[in-house]
């Protein structure tokens, strides 16, 4: 019995998950950031009363009297500790999110491998990786903005009131928390105005992907019709209508900054009226004031740096939505129906006799006839169809892909490679390769000489496309699955693209590797030489694809 | 063992941040004149702020004057005055926060608009662009929709905070000075040790921090492999193993981005500590200067207003650098956009710029030992291809993938390079033309069709066809009796041509072909996909509309070979 699928949790989840096993470090930054807060605000606050009070202390004796060491060296510490708590935040903080991100990239990762293996087949075309890179590398973002700014506002408030209630009295106090909660609420209302335009924005922008693919998809179509100035105005026009959401969002958050910048002025000089303009106590209202002003200013100003991101709570909403509509498609479980042991023989189920192991096979057909379907198919990277074929006496449809996965061992048709070192890229079929065992296959696929004559040899790093001609990445995707123990081998178009001295190299090479180590092939081809190496050929029955004009019954 | 990924070789990072910030700068020009306005209103928030604090001392100096002269009244018009002064300071800041904020987003509005349309422009341009590179396509439209759009921060908000930065601090510096020039010494002598200490360690942090930008994106580039090359790794049984190493490249990614990281916040700590420095030693100094406390004579007459209105601005006086610091990551963002744009618009090999006067009859084609290389490979995709089709020959291209069946015709619309060997369209070189794609008309497999009604899609080849012209190309095309109903002209389409079978998209696209007054047809792989009766229909419609013109056909179909004139094979190099 196999688990139930689960279905897995949103990004949001996960990224709390990991973010809360940071608790330490994140309270820390936290803490800093309140010290921030709070120092910014008694340093103002102080440095307001100290200035006043020493003004108005009058006369030489008095100056005497007064204790103008104990302030000015709170001053100093305070500057000295709002250093501190800055540089401790933005320490504290980083260190917590990148932490939790370098899990969640890999956890990610796994997600999507254990998805449906469709999704995966899906993955290198179009732009959907590119774009979960930048959505992921958007939400790290957010959350070192998120984490970091999160406690500060508090403690500013927290130390505000704590000087404001004692010296500015209750009004003083509560226009301040008036104004506070105000700009939150605003926030919020603007927050939930400019959701409405998000799917605006969202649907300009996939439009505009739109006739990007276009743009580069549709080259011949674009020269012949002579339509480049039409698909460029095109662009700008869709452009410009995204940037007409845009500027509606923008409109939105600029509220949000003239309310902000505003409501600190506001404070401190709603502060400055109320207590000098109803206070009769003389020097000691004016160092109130003066005190108050600033404070409140710094207050309503701190209280508001919490707010400052609220522009891109949007952004972050529709990239969680993008990554959890990806990773969510989860692999239907398979009932196993058996397991084959040692090296299968292969049943056609198409009236031709079973393949027995150790056979070179060649699997011919027409274009479209379903060559490369199957052998992804038999690796599990599809889900195969009841009745197509029979692995060592078990339906592949019932086979669990991990057991098929053993059974065969697959180059595919493009043959990628890892970004990473050569080594790298070969140990990835067998993990446990040998450096004699690297080279013999490397040597099976005439690709040895090539690579003893390169500086770095087998630690030269493969980059997107240096380093290795299309003809050697080739060869190299074939010595690593011939590293493969895999009682069978699934060849796709092993020496396209090579020119003939090197296929013929490799074909002579290749048996007898095979027989020495009792490995059957699959080798799938368009070319006549690979054909006389092969015991065997295999042709598939021209069945043309399912035709566009059907209408799928599961859709209707 | 497999370990986290070594480094590649290093590249020269001096030379490349000087490329990339010539390239933004050239990028971010056309939105130049929003970026003024920006800077400028950045300006205007630091004249108001130094209102503000005006305000705010003369209203403390009003409520002094009162005390401090006996038997005379708090002067509450002047107080009110100096009050309302502050509140128009408070909201004009605002005001000029909210519209600099706009500006910025018009300014980067501006850029991007122009940036896409130029890189789109030069993309159009490319002749040597790989066919069936679907991790290249995908990354070529990412830096077209998203990497231009990563340039927003940037212009809309670093531009101008870095503009504004040094004439906002002169702004704040002059006003103090006017206040207590001695308060305004003491914030140039935070300033000057400050600068002094970015100098020197500022820079070396920064370059630092750029390299670990770059293995941010190198550790990004690797997730992406990672997921892009799933199928593989899950067929070679290696999930857990990759997911580690993952894990393991992510955490060593970590651990050096946070020693830089440590050394990067320690100049902006520096940035905060001379700020909260500033501030106490304006405090420290008005104050004992007002109590008469000062080991020196005080250099000038200070009253509690003045010493107020300073303290006030002091804060003021590093706000344009801390704005310039939290605009970091915008920066180090465009700059990683700008790596991945500059390939896109660098310069290829550019097509002759004759044009081929339109072909009035059907053309003469003759191909001579033609050769295509696409840049990067090393076998071509076609070798010496020889062939010639008669003027009005239907000529069918056969061969197995990969002999260079669409290479051929794709070089006669510019679209792939010719390595060698020469075309003759009747007696002119293909090489001295550049491409014939203004004179054919051309078909493939995957119709192209756009969010408009069917007819509109079918005049895309010519856009002052008339509603008769288009419906004789659409009944030519069969369209009109294509499967149970008659596809109506004036039917919408949405963006995938949604509703169409496959026999009708191919038909609307053959419409398109014939609408244009071409003598030359172009086309690949016409009939794939498509069941056999979609396709025998298909077939008797093509060949009609071969007649007449020199008709070359790439194809896998026997069928569609068969009703050709005659038949090339092409056979692997």
């Amino acid at each position: 019995m196999r688990p139930a699928p689960h279905r897995p949790d949103s990004i949001r989840a996960l990224i709390r998950r990991e973010c809360r096993k940071e608790g330490g470090r994140l309270l820390a930054a936290a803490i800093s950031a309140a010290l921030v807060g709070a120092c910014s605000v008694l340093l103002l606050g102080l440095s307001g009363w100290f200035i006043a009070a020493t003004a108005l202390t009058g006369g030489a004796a008095a100056a005497a009297a007064f204790n103008a060491l104990l302030p000015s060296a709170t001053i100093r510490l305070l500057a000295i500790l709002r250093t501190g708590g800055r540089y401790g935040e933005r320490v504290f903080g980083h260190d917590a999110v990148l932490r939790a991100f370098s899990r969640i990239r890999p956890a990610l990762f796994s997600r999507l491998a254990a998805g449906a293996p469709e999704t995966a087949l899906a993955m290198p075309e179009g732009d959907a990786v590119s774009r979960l890179v930048n959505d992921l590398d958007e939400l790290e973002h957010q959350a070192v903005i998120r984490h970091t700014a999160s406690w500060s506002w508090l403690a500013t408030l927290a130390a505000g009131f704590a000087l404001l209630l004692p010296f500015g009295g209750w009004n003083v106090t509560a226009a301040v928390a008036v104004l506070v909660a105000g700009l939150h609420a605003l926030a919020r209302m603007l927050d939930r105005h400019a959701r409405q335009h998000e799917n605006g924005l969202a649907a300009a922008r996939a439009a505009l992907r739109d006739v990007l693919s276009l743009l580069c998809d549709a080259g011949a179509e674009l020269r012949t019709y002579a339509l480049q100035d039409w698909i460029v105005s095109r662009i700008g026009a869709l452009s410009l209508t995204q940037a007409g959401a845009e500027r509606r969002i923008a409109r939105i958050a600029g509220w949000m900054a003239l309310a902000r910048v505003s409501a600190s002025g506001i404070a401190g000089m709603i502060a400055v009226a109320a207590i000098l303009g109803t206070a009769h106590d003389g020097a000691w209202g004016i160092e109130r004031a003066a005190l108050c002003a600033l404070a409140a200013s710094m207050v309503v100003e701190g209280a508001a740096s919490r707010l400052q991101g609220a522009q891109r709570w949007g952004e972050a909403r529709e990239t969680e939505r993008r990554l959890d509509a990806m990773a969510r498609t989860h692999a239907p479980g398979r009932s196993t129906g058996g397991r084959p042991t040692g090296a299968p023989t292969l049943d056609w189920r198409d009236g031709t006799m079973p393949t027995p192991p150790g056979t070179i096979v060649a699997l011919l057909g027409p274009s479209g006839s379903g060559k490369t379907t199957l052998l992804h198919r038999m690796t599990g990277l599809l889900t195969p169809p009841c009745g197509c074929m029979a692995i060592g006496g078990c339906d592949l449809a019932a086979l669990d892909p991990a057991d098929a996965r053993r059974c065969f061992a697959l180059m595919p048709q493009d043959a990628p490679l890892l970004i990473g070192t050569i080594r790298e890229n070969l140990t990835l079929m067998r993990p446990c390769a040998t450096e004699a065992e690297m080279w013999d296959a490397l040597h099976v696929a005439a690709l040895d000489e090539r690579i003893r004559r390169m500086p770095h040899g087998l630690e030269t790093w493969l980059a997107a496309d240096a380093a290795l001609s299309g003809g050697e990445r080739r060869r190299l995707a074939l010595a690593r699955t011939l590293l493969s123990d895999a009682p069978w081998l699934l060849l796709d178009e092993p020496t396209e693209s090579l020119d003939a001295a090197t296929e013929m190299l490799i074909l002579q090479r290749l048996p007898e590797r095979l027989r020495r180590r009792r490995q059957g092939a699959l080798i799938v081809t368009h070319r006549t030489a690979p054909l006389a190496i092969c015991d065997e050929i295999h042709a598939l029955s021209p069945i043309p694809k399912p035709p566009v004009d059907a209408v799928c019954p599961a859709k209707q | 063992m497999t370990t986290a990924p070594a480094d590649p070789p290093p590249t020269d990072h001096r030379a490349r941040q000087g490329r990339r910030r010539a390239w933004l700068e050239e990028a971010s020009a056309p939105g130049r004149h929003w970026i003024r306005a920006a800077t400028g209103l950045l300006l205007l928030d630091a004249a108001a702020g130094a209102g503000f604090a005006a305000a705010l001392g003369g209203a403390v100096q009003t409520a002094t004057d009162a005390l401090q002269i006996p038997g005379q009244p708090l002067a509450q018009g002047r107080l009110a005055g100096w009050i309302v002064l502050g509140l128009v300071c408070a909201v004009s800041r605002g005001i000029a926060g909210r519209e600099g904020e706009l500006c910025g987003n018009r300014a980067s509005i501006e850029v991007r608009v122009r940036l896409r349309a130029r890189l789109s422009r030069a993309l159009l341009a490319r002749t040597d662009r790989r066919p069936d590179d679907a991790a290249t396509l995908g990354t070529t439209i990412t830096a077209l929709a998203g990497g231009v759009d990563s340039l927003d921060g940037y212009v809309s908000r670093l531009l101008p905070a870095r503009k504004a930065a040094v004439p906002a601090q002169m702004l704040v510096l002059l006003a103090t000075a006017l206040g207590s020039w001695v308060s305004a010494l003491l914030l140039l002598g935070t300033l000057l040790p400050f600068a002094l200490i970015m100098a020197l360690a500022g820079g070396a942090a920064a370059d630092e921090a750029r390299q670990q930008f770059d293995a941010l994106a190198r550790l990004s580039g690797l997730f992406a492999d990672r997921i892009r090359k799933l199928p593989l790794i899950l067929a070679a049984r290696a999930e857990r193993r990759q997911a580690a190493l993952l894990g393991r490249a992510s955490a060593d990614l970590h651990r050096r981005t946070m020693r830089v990281l440590r050394l990067a916040f320690l100049s902006s700590a520096g940035l905060e500590f001379f700020a909260a420095l500033s501030v106490a030693l304006v405090a420290m100094y008005c104050g004992f200067s007002l109590l008469g406390l000062l080991p020196f004579r005080s250099p000038e007459p200070l009253t509690l207003g003045r010493a107020v209105f300073v303290l006030a601005l002091a804060p003021e006086f590093f706000a344009p650098m801390r704005r310039l610091a939290a605009a970091y990551h915008d920066e180090r963002a465009a700059e990683a956009a700008a790596d991945r744009m500059a390939p896109l618009a660098e310069p290829s090999p550019v097509l002759a710029a004759a044009t081929h006067a339109p072909l009035a009859a059907p053309p003469h084609l003759r191909f001579e030992a033609v050769s295509v290389l696409y840049p990067g490979c090393d076998r071509p995709a076609l070798d010496g291809l020889e062939m010639d089709v008669r003027p009005g020959e239907m000529v069918a291209l056969l061969g197995a993938s990969g002999t260079g069946k669409s290479s051929a015709i794709k070089l006669l619309l510019g679209l792939a390079p010719l390595a060698g060997g020469e075309v003759w369209i009747d007696d002119a070189p293909l090489s001295g033309l550049g491409d014939i794609a203004a004179c054919a008309s051309w078909m493939g497999q995957d119709s192209f069709l756009i969010p408009a009604s069917v007819s509109e899609n079918i005049a895309l080849s010519r856009r002052d066809a008339s509603l008769d012209e288009i419906r004789a190309a659409a009944n030519a095309a069969g369209l009109e009796w294509d499967g149970a109903g008659a596809v109506l002209l004036d039917r919408q389409l949405d963006e995938r041509g949604g509703g169409l079978s496959g026999g009708e998209r191919r038909r609307i696209a053959l419409a398109r072909a014939l609408l244009k007054p071409s003598a030359l047809l172009l086309l690949d792989e016409p009939t794939a996909h498509l069941d056999p009766d979609t396709e025998a229909a298909l077939i008797g419609t093509i060949r009609a509309a071969a007649r007449g013109r020199t008709t070359i056909v790439a194809t896998h179909s026997a069928a569609l070979a068969a009703s050709a004139d005659r038949i090339v094979r092409l056979h692997a190099a």
